[in-house]
């Protein structure tokens, strides 16, 4: 035990001279005063569809005349077509909708696309449409009572989950590619200097074995992590979520440091490892994706582990009865560091052993 | 000019024996068939819908099938599967059917208090019911969708390939960097530049030599990239203009990396401190609305995501191009202004 502590003790000292500890504070540092100063807290999403109803049937649905009422809602009535083809024009990720009441008391609804929109979109706003309009209408066409009874609604949670402030909703992948693969980086770097310095060489000549070595590696990161993770999340989040946070954060510390050791262990210096890293960090932040767009989650994502991560921090960064997924995430992450920590050890040992 | 070929060759040929010359020839290749795969799957996501398939509570094919037409579907046995379903990760919604009640049950994760109504499942089956039986009922909407005239000249690609585009041109932009900032630091260790300094190549020939192969590789992998995403609709004048423009930011990013850091670890530091930086710009580049995008107006990168954004889904102008490049410019000039001393400290 006493040699590990030295080998830490020289290990935190040679990362602070190298300033890469210092490094990874002052970053955490600037960017939780972005995220604190910067970053916006309340987002109200710009219009998505742009309205013009003569038929006023929709608008006096929806209530949302008064132009107040319809901020954040995603909606902007306006007072003809030329206005909603100027809105899709200037966003260009807005749809238009113009509808007018035709002489046989069927609905013109005209929808105004955007070149890229997907047929698929266009049928399910057809269908919603068309069903919206059986239910509003209160002349021919209407909804008999048995179709209504056809099918009944309920739901798992009432009420919608509060909006989450924006720069606390990007959170997760700011740990994940912050302080969640720090290791990858760290730890391909400091092998590969102490492999340039000569100093594993000498190790070998010392009473302590490679796996003090290696822990002593891994437990500077988990340091240089823990100061990073507080000084983003403390600020942000207070306690809150905190303990399971950090937990989640650790776990996947490790295993980014499991993989670091891997590639330290294949590759003489960072230089010739920097391009697999970075075939590493985009594999691992592509689950983000699915963090901020929700229909998108397919199995196969669930297989990178950063999935897992990012939607682990999620849960405990914003509680939502949804505890299950923050222990799903450590045992799918803690299954992963106790796989790939012993391999990257034998690895690192084999390929060191046979260098020196 | 021949001292800077020679280093350039120098460098080609201590590449190709550590095989990085041959590693930052297929890893941009690596990187499109991920987003060359990925992006269709984001494309083509469509609502999933949770159904139950078996025991007394199974929904019927005829609607199964109905259901697949119009969204994904996922074949649950019982309602406890489903509902695990809908609180897992994911936007999911569920439907079942009441034996009891002889009517269906459209399961929604949350949903606002009173609303007995709305939601996709519970449309869907409304919608089958009533064409399956009041099939002689006039239609209550005439549905017609157009592309006004107005947008007749914009992409017709998403704007996900559009965003996996300039995000892979930027991600390029930040490699680039790192493999120039990491290849100063080596010569340093190695004892390179030393030689360097007794021999006719000037500084600015070693740096200038060291950055042909990155600048190359990028132009190359920008055609390559327009190719397979299909974005050859955009101006590739505009894109080769943007990518010439933002190799100054490349190399100011590799020098910084290369200059102050002392040895490889230092160096690593810098890069990824520098590329932390560079992602959350971008990400706030993607997630933020208009209204709000100068929050990342301080980002040399978040320009650089920007303009060629606007060039690949065609709405941006040679005004616009040139101001924002200018910005751009300006932020890197500022940059290298302010660590000006340090650079030419770290390179001595």
């Amino acid at each position: 035990m006493n040699k590990l502590g030295s080998i830490l003790r020289k290990d935190i000292l040679l990362g602070t001279k190298n300033i890469f500890v210092i490094m990874e504070v002052a970053t955490a540092v600037l960017i939780v005063l972005l995220l604190l100063f910067v970053f916006p807290k309340d987002l109200r999403s710009e219009p998505v569809i742009y309205i013009h109803d003569s038929s006023g049937m929709l608008e006096k649905t929806l209530n949302a005349k008064d132009p107040e009422e319809e901020e954040g809602t995603g909606y902007n009535f306006v007072d003809n077509k030329e206005a909603a083809i100027e809105g899709i024009v200037d966003n260009s990720l807005a749809l238009g909708l113009v509808i007018t009441k035709q002489p046989d008391a069927a609905y013109q609804i005209e929808l105004l696309k955007q070149p890229y929109t997907s047929p698929n979109l266009v049928r399910d706003i057809e269908n919603e449409m068309a069903d919206l309009f059986h239910i509003i209408t209160s002349s021919v066409g209407a909804y008999s009572p048995d179709v209504y009874e056809a099918v009944k609604l309920t739901s798992l949670q009432s009420g919608q989950r509060d909006a989450l402030p924006f720069n606390k909703m990007v959170l997760p992948p700011i740990l994940l590619m912050m302080v969640g693969i720090l290791g990858i980086f760290a730890m391909v770097s400091l092998i590969g200097q102490e492999r340039a310095d000569l100093t594993i060489r000498a190790y070998r000549v010392t009473p302590a074995g490679l796996w003090q070595f290696i822990i002593s590696k891994h437990l500077t990161i988990l340091f240089t992590g823990f100061l990073s993770f507080s000084i983003i999340y403390l600020p942000m989040m207070g306690f809150a979520g905190y303990f399971s946070s950090l937990l989640i954060i650790v776990l996947t510390i490790i295993m980014g440091s499991a993989i670091g050791v891997i590639l330290g262990s294949f590759f003489k210096n960072p230089m010739e490892a920097i391009l697999w890293i970075f075939i590493l960090l985009f594999i691992l932040g592509l689950p983000a994706v699915s963090l901020f767009l929700p229909t998108f989650s397919p199995d196969w994502l669930k297989i990178i582990p950063s999935y897992h991560t990012l939607f682990a921090l999620d849960a405990s960064i914003f509680p939502d009865n949804n505890s299950h997924i923050i222990w799903q995430g450590v045992a799918v992450l803690a299954g992963i560091c106790l796989f790939l920590f012993p391999l990257s050890a034998i690895i690192f040992k084999k390929v060191i052993g046979r260098e020196t | 000019m021949k001292q800077l070929l020679a280093v350039f060759r120098f460098d080609i040929i201590r590449n190709m024996k550590s095989f990085m010359g041959v590693y930052m020839l297929i890893f941009p290749v690596i990187l499109l068939i991920i987003l060359r795969s990925f992006l269709p799957s984001v494309e083509s996501s469509e609502r999933l819908v949770a159904i139950v398939s078996e025991g007394p509570n199974a929904v019927n094919a005829e609607m199964i099938q109905y259901f697949d037409e119009v969204s994904e579907v996922k074949t649950y046995d019982s309602i406890e599967d489903m509902e695990n379903k809908l609180r897992n990760t994911g936007t999911a919604e569920g439907l079942y059917w009441d034996p009891a009640e002889e009517q269906y049950v459209s399961v929604l994760e949350r949903s606002e208090e009173g609303n007995a109504v709305f939601s996709f499942s519970a449309q869907t089956v409304r919608r089958h019911y009533y064409e399956k039986n009041y099939p002689n009922e006039p239609s209550i909407i005439n549905f017609i969708s157009v592309v006004p005239d107005e947008l007749a000249d914009r992409s017709a690609v998403s704007p996900v390939s559009t965003m996996g585009g300039a995000i892979f041109l930027v991600y390029m932009m930040l490699i680039t960097s790192f493999v120039i900032g990491l290849g100063i630091v080596n010569d340093k260790e190695e004892g390179t530049d030393r030689a360097i300094r007794v021999s006719p190549v000037s500084k600015i020939d070693y740096f200038f030599g060291k950055s042909i192969q990155p600048l190359l590789i990028i132009l190359i992998y920008t055609i390559i990239s327009l190719l397979s995403l299909k974005l050859l609709g955009a101006n590739i004048l505009q894109v080769y203009l943007v990518v010439v423009a933002s190799f100054a930011l490349t190399l100011l990013l590799g020098l910084i990396i290369g200059a102050l850091g002392k040895n490889e670890t230092e160096a690593m530091g810098y890069g990824k401190a520098l590329s932390t930086v560079a992602i959350l710009a971008i990400l706030g580049g993607t997630l933020l609305p208009d209204s709000w995008q100068w929050a990342v107006w301080w980002a040399p990168h978040y320009w650089v995501y920007n303009i060629l954004e606007e060039i690949f889904t065609q709405t941006g102008s040679w005004v616009n191009l040139g101001w924002k490049t200018a910005i751009m410019l300006g932020l890197t000039g500022t940059i290298f202004v302010l660590l000006r001393k340090k650079i030419i400290k770290g390179l001595s």
